[in-house]
């Protein structure tokens, strides 16, 4: 028992936001009386704080603050998309995340996965959801978005889930080598160098390479770094067989779903 | 002769009707129908002639007369030269530890005049069936039954220890069983069969427990052993009270198998099969078979006269009711079977005369096997003549509804007289012989061994029951051939149905076809005056056996009886200790001619024309008749003590059986679809629900595997 | 404490949790595979920092796969569910229980049998009538599209 209580003070840094945010999102989730969503609400902004606080490196540049503002925002609409009650508005959350989402893949020196992202998600599939909602809702809120399914084991669920990953990421952290690694990585400006050096540094930001020489199985060719050239070399040489076939799947995928939809002359839709 | 023909020949007596039983029974309604019973016949008369063979070889060979003044020396000291007969060795069966049983035959003394009687009259009734039978639906059924009853008790008799002995007791059992009920759509036929088959299995449960007790007592159960380590061991302590419980156990058997009180009820009833049957199994052979056991097992009995004193009494007991019971029945075969169980009480009674003292044993058991000798064929014969009775009265055996048959079935009531005559022991027939040695035994007991007033009872009561044999036999016989004559109207129906097909022939066309001896129940028919020249005798086939018979019963008890020839035979039995001779008492004698006579007279006197005499001795025993035509009530009674309890105790099973361990049954039976309304809900179709249990197992998975979460 | 990499980790943990959350607990179809969506975007968050972490295309490239097959996949769904609407003409995933055992229900059904909230009617905004007035006259009003 007492091991127990030990180990949960020692990891109290991943099982209090988990707490929190298990809390908040029972009562967040739709139920006929929402009387307590305000509630709901500022506790899992507080999860959502500890988990920032507790969690990341209080590492003050513009690519810190960036990742917060990212991930809070991801985080938050996230939230939104799952509970809120209109499904209107599930949907445009959901697009919010995936921009907010796209900024951490800039963040990640990923820039055509993110123009990517959200050209298809945000611009396409997101607006197809729409389309889709529109077309089949019933007059009013709808019963069955007014209350949701086993909120409480649901929740329990999702969260000891939750809880296990981030104590493995934490278990896997704690066994890596060269841990803890340097506050600011080498090759990164604080605010203040951000501030001086300007828009420049600020320019070259988003396309902070990693030194290939550091990583043994990089596959970055010489001065090729985080460009999108070598992306495109390395889908059409490397993952050839890939493209080709996520071509393949498209295909098919459009030819299935011109097969499945109702058709138009069999009825009103 | 060899050694292997020797062999064959034996084996040859059984093997025959084995042979023919498995051929009929498996070809008889393909191949054979209306000639099922040739092969049949052709194989009891070559048993027959090998019995007779062997009888001449085994028994009479060096049999010589014992003198009248010597007597010989007492069992345990002489050096008898023991004679076993030959042995034909089949093969080893029950090899078990130190038990080792054989399923060998052999044929000593006893066993040869057994044989030869069982296969003689085998033979006739077989060639009386065949006519009687003639165009009944399951001719060849009934043939293959038969060869396999003969199969079954020549083994029977053949057998070298109990369990070969007691396997082929069952088999003769099973075949009275199948011929009782062979007409077994009537459901009264049916009914008898199982009776029989059924209270024969008491005796059987006694006797197996007899068969127990040697193994326990002697470790062996071939004859030979037990019964030379019956004479070795006769000093022991204690010994004698197991040798008394194993005759009384073996004398139950007995009583089974030969109708003895209180197990004779299902005699009377097997009359519902067969008229033939009765003739052969229920008369001469297979009630015999008690007989033949306890007479074979006198090394034991001798150990203890306190048996033999029970066997005595069991012996009178009967002899004395089933007179008794036979005075009032109408039914003709009724009064022959009560007959019959009177006449199988006087062999007990011999048999146990032997109380008197171990040197009568050979004088019991051959007065015994004589009268038994006797008695198959004045039996079978009275039988058979009642067969015939039946077949020409259109199957009326009730002696109320016909009279006066004398003129209108002139060779009937000659072998009926014949065969009266030797059963009341008239004068110098065969009967009278073999009750005259009876008496004389009986007598002997008054003198000698430790239960003279038992016997003194016992000789008064043999007495008493020879007169009433004598009056019921003879009042049966004017019944039926004296007075005016009536014919009932189903003779008529038959004889319209004869007419019309051609006379004169051998067995098989007296077209018969199409129906069956099935008995007419009685008081259905009333006499009709119709014309009794319409009505004839049977087929040659019912015949002949009949003269056959008759000349033995009058002739063959002077032949083998006074001249001690029988005697003879039975001193060859190898462990019977050498006694006295039989003088013959002219005094007693004298005494059972009048018995005789005096019973015949009084018959005469009542029915030999008609008068209202027997109403008049009826009126005056009112409720003595009574008693005796219900039979003493003694079926009732054993329904009531016996089957009534039985059918109690097996309704009690049968609530217990369906209210518990049904309903224990059915409980646990139901309880898989308890735990499935528990776990039915699970499956609610939902793929969300789903995903939440996997969704679960898979956190539960990830945190144990990875041990993130230290159990306490 | 923590480097970069596993912030994105557990911000990618975050948004796969959120969405297993939604897919478990919301009723509406078109919610519950939005949230599937959102499982695989938080995967693909993953790929996207070891492939940055490792200096590799690898993640990407995978990411860029994942891409098409949520693509696909959400034009498949999409037209399931219009013609599993058009057999109920609800969005309800609790009608869809044909596999489950016969006989179960399931509880809290009778929270459903309330009406909808009916939103009220919206009114359209009215033009002032100008011309002429044609003969046919527009009557059926309706409250909702």
């Amino acid at each position: 028992m007492n091991a127990f209580v030990a180990w949960t003070i020692e990891h109290r840094a991943q099982l209090v936001p988990l707490v929190f945010g298990f809390v908040a999102l029972y009562l967040l989730l739709p139920r006929e009386r929402p009387f307590l969503r305000p509630v709901g609400t500022l506790i899992g902004l507080v999860g959502l704080g500890g988990l920032g606080f507790t969690l990341l490196p209080p590492g003050m540049t513009l690519h810190g603050i960036l990742f917060y503002i990212f991930s809070g925002i991801a985080i938050l609409a996230g939230v939104a998309t799952v509970t809120h009650r209109n499904p209107i508005y599930s949907a445009l959350s959901y697009a919010v995340v995936t921009l907010s989402v796209c900024g951490l893949f800039l963040l990640r020196g990923a820039q055509f996965l993110a123009a990517a992202t959200v050209i298809i998600y945000a611009g396409a599939v997101v607006v197809t959801f729409l389309f889709i909602i529109m077309l089949s809702r019933q007059s009013g809120n709808a019963a069955y978005d007014r209350r949701a399914r086993e909120p409480f084991l649901a929740t329990l669920a999702s969260f000891v889930l939750l809880g296990g990953l981030l104590l493995s990421i934490d278990q896997w952290v704690a066994q890596r080598a060269g841990y803890p690694p340097a506050a600011i990585p080498p090759g990164r400006l604080t605010l203040a160098e951000t501030a001086e050096t300007g828009p420049r540094s600020v320019a070259g930001f988003v396309n902070i390479p990693m030194g290939a020489e550091q990583h043994s199985h990089s596959n970055f060719a010489p001065g090729e770094a985080g460009r999108l050239r070598g992306l495109g070399r390395s889908l059409f040489s490397d993952y050839l067989v890939a493209v080709e076939l996520a071509g393949t799947l498209l295909l098919v995928a459009g030819v299935g779903a011109v097969a499945i939809a109702p058709r138009r002359s069999t009825g009103k839709f | 002769m060899s050694d292997a023909m020797h062999a064959l020949s034996i084996w040859l007596i059984p093997g025959g009707p084995l042979a023919a039983a498995v051929i009929v029974g498996l070809f008889g309604k393909s191949l054979f129908r209306g000639g099922a019973h040739r092969p049949v016949i052709a194989a009891l008369v070559v048993s027959c002639l090998l019995s007779l063979w062997q009888l001449g070889t085994v028994a009479v060979g060096s049999g010589s007369k014992p003198t009248e003044n010597g007597s010989p020396v007492a069992g345990e000291a002489a050096a008898q030269p023991v004679r076993t007969g030959p042995i034909a060795y089949g093969f080893e069966w029950i090899p078990v530890g130190s038990l080792n049983i054989r399923a060998d035959v052999q044929i000593d003394a006893l066993s040869a005049v057994m044989l030869a009687m069982v296969t003689f009259v085998s033979t006739l009734v077989a060639v009386y069936a065949s006519g009687y039978m003639h165009g009944d639906p399951g001719y060849p059924r009934f043939f293959a039954e038969l060869a396999l009853f003969v199969f079954s008790m020549c083994m029977l008799v053949m057998a070298r220890n109990f369990v070969v002995l007691f396997v082929f007791w069952e088999a003769v059992g099973l075949c009275s069983y199948l011929l009782i009920g062979f007409w077994f759509e009537r459901p009264i036929a049916a009914a008898a069969a199982v009776k029989a088959f059924v209270m024969n299995r008491i005796g059987d449960a006694a006797l197996l427990i007899g068969l127990y007790l040697i193994w326990t007592t002697f470790g062996s159960l071939d004859f030979s052993d037990v019964f030379r380590d019956a004479k070795v061991h006769s000093y022991s302590p204690g010994f004698s009270m197991h040798v008394l419980l194993i005759c009384l156990c073996i004398f139950t058997g007995a009583c089974g198998k030969s109708a003895q009180f209180p197990l004779h009820l299902w005699l009377p009833d097997a009359m519902e099969g067969p008229t033939p049957v009765s003739a052969l199994i229920h008369a001469a052979t297979m009630v015999t078979a008690g007989v033949y056991l306890v007479a074979r097992c006198t090394p034991l009995f001798v150990l203890v006269p306190e048996a033999q004193a029970v066997v005595a009494t069991i012996g009178g007991i009967t002899a004395l009711m089933a007179a008794l019971i036979a005075l009032t029945q109408n039914d003709l075969k009724r009064v022959l079977a009560y007959s019959t169980v009177s006449q199988l009480g006087y062999m007990f009674l011999a048999l146990g005369s032997a109380a008197a003292g171990e040197a009568f044993a050979a004088a019991a058991v051959t007065a015994a096997i004589f009268h038994m000798f006797t008695h198959a064929f004045f039996k079978a014969l009275l039988f058979l003549s009642a067969g015939n009775v039946m077949h020409s009265m259109g199957n009326v055996i009730d002696m109320r509804q016909f009279g006066g048959l004398r003129k209108v079935l002139p060779v009937t009531h000659i072998a009926f007289l014949c065969g009266a005559g030797a059963l009341s022991g008239f004068p110098f027939l065969s009967g009278f012989w073999s009750k005259d040695e009876i008496f004389g035994l009986l007598l002997n007991g008054t003198h000698h061994g430790d239960h003279r007033v038992l016997f003194q009872v016992l000789f008064w009561v043999a007495f008493v029951t020879a007169i009433l044999t004598a009056f019921y036999t003879f009042r049966a016989y004017y019944l039926t051939f004296f007075g005016p004559t009536r014919i009932p109207a189903e003779a008529f129906a038959h004889a319209h149905h004869d007419s019309g097909h051609a006379h004169g022939d051998a067995e098989s066309a007296h077209g018969h076809n199409g129906h069956s001896h099935v008995p007419v129940t009685a008081a259905q028919s009333e006499p009709v005056a119709g014309d009794p020249t319409q009505i004839h005798e049977g087929p040659p086939a019912m015949k002949w056996p009949l003269l056959v018979l008759a000349a033995f019963a009058l002739a063959i008890g002077l032949i083998v009886g006074p001249t001690h020839v029988f005697a003879g035979w039975i001193a060859q039995m190898p462990t019977l200790a050498k006694g006295e001779a039989e003088t013959f008492q002219w005094l007693l004698a004298g005494a059972s001619i009048l018995a005789a006579l005096g019973g015949i007279g009084v018959a005469a006197l009542m029915y030999a024309r008609p008068s209202n005499r027997p109403q008049l001795v009826r009126a005056a025993f009112g409720p003595l008749y009574t008693l005796s035509l219900n039979r003493v009530y003694l079926d009732e009674s054993a329904n009531i003590l016996v089957t009534f309890p039985v059918k109690a105790i097996a309704f009690a099973s049968l609530l217990f059986d369906q209210g518990f361990i049904d309903l224990l049954v059915d409980e646990i039976g139901s309880l898989p679809a308890i735990v499935g309304r528990f776990l039915r809900p699970v499956q609610n179709g939902l793929i969300q629900s789903y995903a939440l249990v996997m969704l679960f197992g898979l956190a539960i998975f990830l945190t144990t595997i990875l041990q993130l979460v230290p159990f306490p | 404490m923590a480097s970069e990499l596993t912030n994105y980790l557990i911000v990618g943990a975050v948004l796969f949790t959120l969405g297993a959350l939604g897919f478990l607990t919301r009723r509406n179809l078109i919610v519950a595979v939005l949230s599937a969506e959102m499982m695989l975007l938080g995967v693909t968050l993953n790929l996207v920092a070891f492939s940055y972490e490792h200096a590799t295309y690898e993640g990407q490239v995978f990411a860029a796969v994942v891409l098409t097959v949520a693509a696909c996949e959400a034009g498949l769904a999409l037209a399931l569910l219009s013609a599993l609407y058009r057999l109920r003409k609800t969005l309800d995933m609790s009608v869809w229980r044909d596999l489950g055992e016969p006989g179960v229900d399931l509880p809290a059904e009778k929270a459903d049998s309330a009406p909808a909230h009916p939103t009220p009617a919206q009114p359209y905004p009215r033009l002032t009538p100008a011309g002429r007035v044609p003969e046919t006259v527009w009557t059926e009003t309706r409250t909702h599209v």
